[in-house]
């Protein structure tokens, strides 16, 4: 496993014309020298590109690498390249190296100078009013990383498929001693591979759809017989859950078998070629649910299977994302400390291609589903339900919608129902979370 | 399968990298680094600093026994390979001791080249290539004020701005001009004129002739018959391929230099060579050709390192680029000086100090020269590496050139992140 660092994200080419704030944070707090600071304000009105450059603090620094008195180093802790200023000689050939405009020259020492993140707490970070620039922690979700990951490179699965960042990050949190209960769907991919060869080193074992539940309570009972401490963990996709697998899903959490049941929503049968399934949103356009003639995509609403898990009595019931990967692997960890009954948590997955957006817009869209209340994440522990994430200024289900292929039919009548919806959803939610706020 | 054993000729940047990349890439191959020197290793770039006293030596090592010991690699000091037998994979040295190899890396760098002056036999002078060189040169200095410098290449300009940034009253006299290599007379001029204000004599268009002694001093009398004396005689006239030993070892050479392809093989299978010694393939034309500079030493390294553990990894090719920053000022030049059809545009401000070049062709960006310009020079270097188009923005990156060439490497950047997916 490879070094996990705290990253200084900046957006380029979002900010306005008339803005140098980070710059100029960076020059009082740092340098006090015009034109010398780690951050630099990028203004091109020529071509109406407003933006910034910043150090990558680079895995293989360049700068490094050429300095001929080892002044530059790259903490192993933090992972931020430094110079010693004592030792520099000012000679300045890692201005010349760094192709990322990250080395400045301070021109009254003689010295460069870089970003070197303000020792944990950047300055520019808090300059910036447009949120152009953020503070991207890995410690606190690296720190939750327990197990290598199970699953071989070369899966089949799309790229930049949800389900397979959802099973990778899933199972390096589980610890080594868990067995995963798939069924036939995209999470098969990885955990059967194709072509039968085996592609994951945890036991597995594949059930029809119909009965993961109950064949996963077996092995658990059995392990409970023999006082041996096992997770046993289902992963499966809406299609089982929602549906045909739904009746031995219920049956054990009202009996509060100690599984850990995670369904992983990408709202369809996907693996199969885009069937709906009763996890389908409104509107959504599918195989089934077509656009054209008298369709509009899905005409009903998806069920809400989390909610109705919560109502079963579950001893832990959560909804997640992969766009928030600590509130999940909070989750998650939760969910393993459960020994009186079943956790149940509902992960939605986006699925490229049948929803219809980029392959590089997977955690993007994660993230605006949440940030429109599309999908809220909340946890319910015994029946007392909480927000765990509440956006500060949430978008409208519009911009959600606009990401994906599936709604582009959708006309402003619909919309507003749409949105109608999301709101009641959530008013739904707040009157069952009470006062109960966000635990941070 | 059993381990490699790799074995290094010379321990300097291009070695190190060589040995760094190994690492990185997980090899736990036997790694054997033998030098002449007596020396850890260090960077040739850093000996002008001790002169100016702007570092010390306990500073300047690249490495020492324990960074070597936690790379896993072994160093012989002061031993000289004089033969390489590529038949029996070994390498002969002076005293006569055979070591084998699996992969052989000639990274031996250069030595300084001796001109053809009359007495010179006859005077104490100075080379400075080396730390040795470079502890005799502090120890002659001290007490005195004149010093001539013969030579204004990279490593005698450096050494000038250190001794002159020392108070030392200094005389280049140089066959051609200041940095010819890299800024063209016009922009040469100018980082002549500043050296001038700093005190510097510069006599350029001349040859030494001949030196002799003369009451304690050194007379040096030049090409026109003119003739001064001097406290010290510096010889910096330039570098040539450390590759005697090379000869007639079947290792092809050209000029000296070992002929390397874009892997940084030789034309020996399981032999490389790279830095100072390597004549590699250039970007612009895929030429072979030296490119004597830390930059380049350490990218070949990079390559041949890969290249040697089975990563298969081949090199773009190397840029030509320098950078000077004296007495407050800064020049950097990169890429091609002139080329067929480029468009040039060009500007001085001679009262600024100012100087900014650029050269393109076809929208792409051949060359760039700026002396007291706010840029960033490596992203000069992204902007001809990485091919950008300027499109029609060549203009506007003469006109601005920081913020237009940053908003080209952020453009193309963040199109690159997305190809990636395409």
């Amino acid at each position: 496993m490879g070094s996990f660092y705290d990253v200084l994200k900046v957006e380029s080419g979002k900010c306005p014309a008339d803005c140098s704030a980070c710059e100029q944070v960076c020059v009082e707090e740092r340098t006090g020298k015009e034109g010398c600071s780690g951050i630099t304000a990028v203004h091109l009105p020529e071509v109406n590109y407003h933006g910034a450059a910043i150090c990558n603090q680079c895995g293989e620094p360049a700068c490094m690498e050429v300095c001929p008195v080892v002044a530059i180093t790259k903490d192993e802790n933090d992972g931020v390249v430094r110079i010693d200023e004592e030792r520099c000689v000012g000679c300045g050939i890692c201005t010349l190296a760094c192709p990322y405009g990250g080395m400045s020259w301070n021109r009254d020492k003689r010295k460069p100078f870089k970003c070197d993140l303000c020792d944990g707490e950047p300055k520019c970070l808090g300059s910036c009013k447009y949120g152009n620039i953020s503070f991207l922690k890995s410690r606190p979700v690296v720190d939750q990383l327990r197990s290598k990951d199970p699953f071989s490179p070369g899966v089949p699965n799309c790229i930049g498929c949800s389900v397979e960042l959802a099973m990778r990050f899933t199972f390096q949190i589980l610890p080594e001693n868990t067995f995963i209960f798939s069924t036939e769907g995209c999470s098969i991919f990885l955990t059967r591979g194709q072509s039968m060869r085996a592609v994951c080193a945890l036991p597995t074992y594949i059930c029809c759809m119909t009965h993961v539940a109950s064949t996963a309570t077996g092995l658990k009972r059995y392990y409970q017989r023999m006082g041996k401490e096992v997770n046993v963990v289902a992963f499966v996709g809406d299609g089982d859950a929602v549906d045909v697998g739904f009746q031995p899903l219920s049956g054990a959490a009202e009996r509060g078998e100690n599984i850990i049941f995670i369904c992983a929503d990408n709202e369809g049968y996907q693996a199969t070629g885009n069937q709906r399934s009763g996890s389908t949103s409104i509107f959504s356009r599918t195989a089934t649910s077509p656009v054209g003639g008298k369709w509009r995509g899905k005409p009903e609403k998806a069920k809400n299977l989390p909610l109705i898990m919560a109502f079963h009595g579950t001893s832990y019931v959560a909804t997640a994302t992969v766009a928030y990967p600590e509130d999940y692997a909070r989750k998650l960890t939760k969910a393993m400390a459960v020994k009186d009954g079943m956790s149940y948590i509902h992960l939605l997955c986006p699925c490229l291609q049948a929803w219809g957006f980029r392959s590089d817009q997977t955690v993007e869209v994660s993230r605006m589903a949440v940030e429109t209340n599309y999908f809220p994440l909340w946890e319910a522990e015994k029946g007392k339900f909480r927000f765990t994430y509440e956006p500060e200024r949430p978008k409208p289900i519009k911009e959600y919608a606009q990401l994906m292929a599936k709604y582009r039919h959708i006309n402003d009548r619909e919309m507003t129902y749409f949105q109608d919806e999301v709101d009641s959803n959530l008013s739904l939610m707040r009157s069952l979370a009470g006062t109960r706020g966000v635990e941070t | 399968m059993a381990k490699r054993n790799h074995l290094i000729i010379g321990c300097g940047p291009a070695a190190f990298s060589a040995v760094q990349t190994m690492r990185r890439l997980s090899s736990e191959n036997e790694v054997t680094l033998i030098t002449r020197e007596k020396h850890l290793p260090y960077s040739l770039a850093a000996l002008p600093y001790l002169v100016s006293g702007k570092t010390s030596e306990a500073d300047l090592w690249q490495a020492d026994e324990d960074y070597l010991q936690k790379m896993g690699c072994s160093l012989i000091r002061e031993k000289e390979v004089v033969e390489v037998a590529p038949k029996s994979k070994q390498v002969v040295c002076k005293d006569g001791e055979r070591i084998a190899y699996d992969t052989l890396l000639i990274a031996s760098g250069s030595h300084p080249s001796s001109p053809d002056i009359k007495g010179l036999d006859k005077v104490k002078f100075f080379s400075f290539h080396t730390l040795d060189d470079c502890r005799l040169l502090k120890r002659e200095l001290e007490g005195k004020k004149d010093v001539i410098i013969y030579g204004a290449g990279l490593v005698a300009t450096e050494l000038a701005i250190a001794l002159l940034d020392a108070g030392y009253r200094v005389k280049i006299v140089v066959r051609s001009r200041i940095l010819r290599r890299y800024f063209e007379p016009d922009a040469g001029q100018m980082i002549e004129d500043l050296f001038r204000e700093k005190g510097a004599q510069v006599y350029k268009g001349h040859t030494i002739d001949e030196v002799k002694k003369n009451k304690g001093k050194i007379e040096v009398i030049l090409s026109d018959g003119s003739a001064f004396a001097t406290e010290v005689l510096i010889l910096a006239v330039g570098v040539k391929p450390s590759s005697l030993f090379l000869q007639g070892t079947g290792i092809e050479l050209a000029d000296g230099a070992v002929l390397v392809d874009n892997r940084m093989k030789t034309n020996i299978e399981d032999i490389y060579a790279a830095g100072d010694i390597a004549a590699a393939p250039d970007f612009f034309a895929g030429e072979q050709g030296l490119n004597a500079i830390l930059p380049s030493a350490i990218s070949q390294g990079k390559i041949a390192g890969a290249n040697m553990v089975g990563q298969e990894t081949k090199y773009e090719g190397w840029i030509s680029r320098n950078i000077l920053n004296f007495f407050g000022n800064t020049a950097f030049s990169i890429g091609l000086q002139e080329s067929e059809g480029a468009q040039i545009l060009k500007e001085i401000g001679r009262e600024r100090k100012q100087y900014k070049k650029l050269i393109y062709r076809d929208g792409n960006l051949l060359g760039a020269v700026f002396i007291n310009s706010e840029v960033f020079p490596g992203v000069f270097q992204y902007l001809i590496e990485k091919r950008v188009n300027l499109g029609e923005y060549a203009e506007l990156l003469f006109r601005k050139p920081k913020d237009t060439s940053l908003w080209l490497m952020l453009e193309n950047e963040r199109k690159e992140s997305l190809s990636l997916e395409e």
